[in-house]
């Protein structure tokens, strides 16, 4: 059951490259829903690491958290993207394109799913960096100047900063291999967690900056997230939501695996790297997003605080890992919302400046009501799930340190200013005509063909549906969260030591 | 100052292995005789002898390469003599500086190459040859140079110095550098020392398995291109400076020399031969430090070290013939890359290995 | 013992061959430089794999000779003829103050060595040093030059700090992991090569 999970994004890769595009997506549709119902039963059914493909894969809480995430998102991504193709190739983008879209996608997720379930830190490394290569054409799927510069900063910055990471991943490997020998054995995780305290700390504690520095490029930590706002706002929407939901909380695997075996080897600091960096990301964000001009760049952004927000999570310990695991679920779900729907906003009127876009409650009704509660889900308002993750959180970090707590709220607050300033102006503002007059009428009269097709009456259903979907999970999920999933967290959390009290 | 320096690493290294070597190489004392004085003195006649033909030898390659006849190769020693016969003309500025300074721009070299142990271990002041005395006693022949060709009093003497100084500026630190990363590596003061001390080091580690601490051949590889580089700096040779055209724009080392004339002319070019002979001597000593250390072994020193001369004249006539002249702004670029190899090489010896 | 002493003849080249990366502004010179760093590199490789008669590492010498010194650098010269540049490389420091960091660059790695590394863990003394030294001067030429191949220059020389590191400490990563790591290398500079190209072409058009 467990190989099902590589075999069948395999699969998809195959078959994406021989079938023609409107036929992949049906089949893109079976095999996400196929992931996601194996994912599903796997987590219905799970009760302890569990190794496969002679033992170079494994799946513990930890991971099965990130994997539940990845197959939920794919799953609403892949019948979003049902409707993109459609609705793209009808305005005229070629076929051939499309081909190379699942082509790059399924390889996406593919490496994206060895990556998390690999044993070996060698093979996860492999993957996140196939991630960044197979993620690179797409970002560029634009063909535009901007895009390609982007391009350029993601993989020439990513694949850097994940050699660093490989840096780490060498110096761990030596350590090991003082415990086991030189093979295969000494890079696999759940040998190293079991040598434990045999491992030599200072070597370790290398491995973990490097390891912070090298994969927290990826995630986004705050020194190193020049690519990140860039990258994230000229993919396709539909990988924009991928990236930012999903491939951060991947590179964000990786930390916190060298974060375990520090912890298992009885090296307490890293937790305060976790926070320092987490804290940085926020308040680097929050002042990032008030001055942005382009809405993808704004979500890009937020995706940044909120990898903070998680790091700073699984920093503190306690109860706050908690809220950083149930983070990295409900982040994915509001995110790929707000993602998917603003690429519905994107395909139909091709413009990415906030100020071009007003008016959205009469033109994009759906839509534009999806981006309003996505956007207040994301800065953690309450019928969204997303606020018991913030809420676990920052009353971990209010039972730290109280002062420091105040800042970390200002700082959410200052997000959401800024987030709901913003999109509220898109929502119900009204846009300027030449002579700077306000013409409220000509905007939904209707009777404009133009207009017409500047609406939501084009856009395919599902491109629709998908994120509203979407966003009722996420608001399902804040009343009732499924005793498997609050089990697979709590499990989690407990291998980082957090105490479970509810 | 080296001696403090040599705690220093001891300290780094242990105890324990600093005996090792001592166990090894125990014949780091002097015990002149007359038989020392003597192949001392013959070995400062030998190399003096030598160095025009030397830089005849690269001039002549030189030609070759470019299609020339080319000179004799034994035309320095002709100019010399010719020139020795004319008569001195000095500026009426001339002040006594003028009339001092060629002689002892000329002495400082034969000092230096007293204590050079090209061939024969023990040099005649092998004893006082210590790397910084050698490294400054350049200096001062630089020095004495650049003062001279500003006491004539013309402008392209100023000029000349100026330039002499800016490469000089340039290449000095990382000359020091590398004598202070050879006496840090082998933990000796004097020159004649430390090559032995890489000799016997060597000759042990390879000829002998015996395992010694401070063999290597990385660090003398990279000493060796940080002091080509320098050494193609300070004696004007061509991707740096190009002594054989009297362009104002292109002049370094001529400028200095400009306004000499007769004896003293003859014996700045005598002078410039012999700085080369000693850079070269130095070099040959990195590359690969064979010594006599008693008066059976001599020819084949000798041999050996003629060898080793004419292997690095090529060396440098291929690399004028294969560059062309450098801009002047890029001269910085190249000096400091010898510069940051010889820092490296002494970052390097100061862990012991 | 010899073994070990050519060893690190070859790590220092591959230091000095760093150095002159920096202090050279040609890009054609650069992609040489970096071809005969690999070259050194393997040869580091094969020095250890005679040492300790390892496969592995025998292994690991040929596929870094394949991908390291022959194919990367041919594909960059490639995308270098249709791109057409060869201009000086333009930095935001000065080379010689680019030469003096990259030499503090080392002594500070030296510093860090000698706080983590004891002596005899190393195949060849100062190996981790270097490769320190080289991956903070990697770091430093992609952040000091503006055009975009010395980027790809210096993430290359990253990379190859790092496989210093990874056959001087241990006996080579194991054979799957690193061949993964290659190629993904080397998909890399293809997709970076893709880019220049297209970005020139948007440049021009």
């Amino acid at each position: 059951m467990y190989e099902l999970v590589l075999i069948l994004p395999a699969a998809a890769l195959i078959f994406s490259i021989f079938i023609d595009v409107l036929w992949m997506s049906y089949v893109q549709l079976i095999i996400s829903t196929l992931v996601f119902l194996t994912v599903a039963a796997i987590s219905l059914f799970f009760h302890s690491i569990t190794v496969f493909f002679g033992g170079l894969f494994f799946v513990d809480y930890i991971n099965l958290v990130i994997l539940i995430t990845v197959s939920v998102l794919e799953l609403f991504v892949a019948f979003y993207s049902f409707g993109y193709v459609r609705t793209e190739i009808k305005h005229g983008l070629s076929k051939r394109k499309f081909k190379f879209y699942y082509f790059w996608k399924n390889l996406f997720i593919f490496s994206m799913m060895v990556s998390i379930m690999s044993n070996n830190l060698g093979i996860y490394w492999t993957g996140l960096e196939a991630t960044t290569l197979a993620t690179a054409l797409l970002v560029s799927f634009n063909r535009t100047k901007e895009s390609f510069e982007a391009t350029w900063r993601y993989v020439i910055m990513c694949s850097a900063g994940i050699a660093i990471g490989l840096f780490a991943i060498v110096i761990l490997y030596f350590t090991t291999s003082q415990v086991y020998g030189e093979s295969l054995k000494s890079l696999s995780f759940i040998n190293i967690m079991r040598a434990g305290s045999e491992l030599d700390k200072n070597f370790l504690m290398l491995a973990f900056i490097l390891a912070l520095v090298g994969f927290g490029t990826k995630v986004g930590f705050a020194p190193m997230h020049n690519w990140l706002p860039d990258a994230h706002s000229q993919a396709p929407s539909p990988v924009s939501a991928l990236l930012s939901g999903v491939l951060l909380n991947t590179a964000l695997l990786g930390i916190l695996r060298f974060y375990q075996i520090n912890v298992s080897a009885g090296i307490y600091y890293p937790r305060y790297f976790l926070i320092g960096f987490g804290f940085f990301t926020i308040l680097v964000s929050a002042f990032s997003i008030i001055k942005q001009t382009d809405y993808k760049r704004l979500f890009a952004f937020s995706s940044m605080e909120n990898m903070g927000l998680i790091a700073l999570g699984f920093g503190i310990g306690g109860i706050a890992v908690i809220g950083s695991l149930f983070q990295i679920l409900f982040h994915a779900l509001n995110k790929g919302a707000l993602f998917l729907s603003s690429g519905n906003v994107l395909a139909v009127t091709h413009e990415r400046k906030i100020e071009k876009i007003r008016n959205l409650s009469k033109n994009f009704p759906i839509t534009g009501l999806m981006l309003l509660f996505g956007v207040m889900g994301i800065s953690g308002m309450p019928p969204f799930a997303m606020f018991l993750g913030e809420i676990y959180i920052m009353f971990g970090v209010f039972k730290t340190n109280i002062w420091f707590g105040f800042l970390v709220f200002l700082l959410l607050i200052f997000i959401f200013a800024g987030l709901f300033s913003k999109i509220l102006k898109m929502y119900i503002g009204v846009k300027d005509d030449e002579n700077g007059r306000q013409n409220e009428n000509r905007a939904n009269s209707g009777t404009d063909k133009d207009n017409q097709d500047r609406g939501e009456i084009g856009v395919h259903p599902f491109m629709l549906y998908a994120p509203l979907i979407l966003l009722l999970i996420s608001s399902i999920l804040l009343f009732y969260i499924p005793s498997p999933f609050l089990h697979i967290v709590k499990s989690a959390s407990a291998e980082f030591g957090g105490k479970i009290i509810f | 100052m080296i001696s403090s320096w040599t705690k220093i690493s001891l300290k780094r290294v242990g105890t324990k292995n600093y005996t090792e070597i001592r166990v090894h190489i125990n014949d780091m004392t002097y015990n002149y005789n007359i038989q020392h004085l003597i192949i001392g003195i013959v070995q400062f006649f030998v190399i003096v002898l030598l160095s025009p033909l030397f830089a005849g030898f690269i001039h002549k390659l030189k030609q070759r390469a470019r299609g020339q006849k080319g000179i004799n190769i034994f035309q320095f020693y002709i100019n010399f003599n010719k020139l020795l016969k004319k008569e001195v003309v000095l500026s009426k500025d001339a002040t006594f500086i003028s009339n001092i300074a060629p002689y002892i721009v000329f002495v400082s070299y034969l000092v230096i190459l007293l204590m050079l142990p090209a061939f024969y271990r023990y040099s005649l002041l092998g004893i006082s040859s210590d790397v910084i005395l050698i490294a400054y006693t350049l200096a001062l022949s630089t020095f004495f140079m650049t003062l001279y060709a500003m006491d004539q009093g013309s402008a392209f003497g100023g000029l000349g110095a100026s330039r002499e100084w800016f490469l000089t500026v340039l290449s000095e630190p990382s000359l020091i550098f590398i004598f202070i990363s050879l006496a840090i590596y082998t933990k000796q003061g004097r020159i004649t020392d430390i090559f032995y001390f890489i000799q016997k080091g060597a000759s042990n580690a390879f000829l002998y398995g015996v395992h010694s601490y401070a063999v290597s051949i990385a660090i003398p590889f990279l000493l060796f291109i940080s002091l080509f580089i320098v050494s193609i700096s300070e004696n004007a040779r061509i991707p740096i400076d190009n002594p054989e055209t009297h362009l104002e724009l292109t002049m370094f080392h001529e400028a200095n020399i400009l306004e000499a004339s007769g004896k003293h002319l003859g014996i700045y070019e005598y002078g410039s031969y012999l700085k080369l002979t000693v850079f070269l001597t130095v070099m040959s000593l990195i590359l690969f430090p064979y010594m006599a250390v008693n008066i059976y072994q001599i020819p084949m020193a000798l041999i050996v070290y003629i060898l080793k001369m004419i292997i690095l004249c090529i060396l440098i006539a291929g690399v004028e013939i294969v560059n062309p002249k450098m801009r002047v702004f890029r001269v910085p670029n190249v000096l400091s890359v010898s510069f940051i190899l010889s820092l490296i090489a002494m970052i390097l010896s100061i862990r012991g290995f | 013992m010899i073994m070990e002493k050519i060893a690190e003849l070859f790590i220092i080249l591959i230091l000095v061959s760093v150095v002159l990366n920096v202090s050279s502004p040609f890009i054609k010179f650069a992609i040489k430089l970096y071809s005969f760093q690999s070259l050194m590199l393997a040869f580091y490789i094969l020095m250890g794999a005679v040492h300790f008669n390892s496969i592995n590492l025998y292994g690991s010498f040929v596929i870094t000779v394949i991908f390291k010194v022959i194919l990367i650098p041919y594909f960059l010269f490639k995308t270098l003829k249709k791109v057409k540049i060869d201009k000086e490389i333009d930095m935001y420091i000065g080379i010689p103050e680019a030469v003096v960091f990259a030499g503090s660059l080392t002594l500070l790695s030296n510093l860090i060595a000698q706080k983590i590394v004891t002596v005899g863990i190393t195949f060849g003394a100062f190996v981790f040093t270097i490769s320190l030294a080289t991956f903070l001067i990697g770091a430093m030429l992609m952040i000091t030059r503006k055009t975009l191949f010395s980027q790809i220059i210096g993430f290359l020389t990253i990379d190859n700090a790092i496989f210093l590191a990874a056959n001087s400490i241990t006996h080579g990563m194991p054979l799957l992991v690193e061949l993964g790591v290659l190629f993904d290398l080397f998909v890399s500079i293809l997709i970076l090569s893709i880019l220049i190209l297209n970005l020139r072409r948007n440049a021009a058009a």
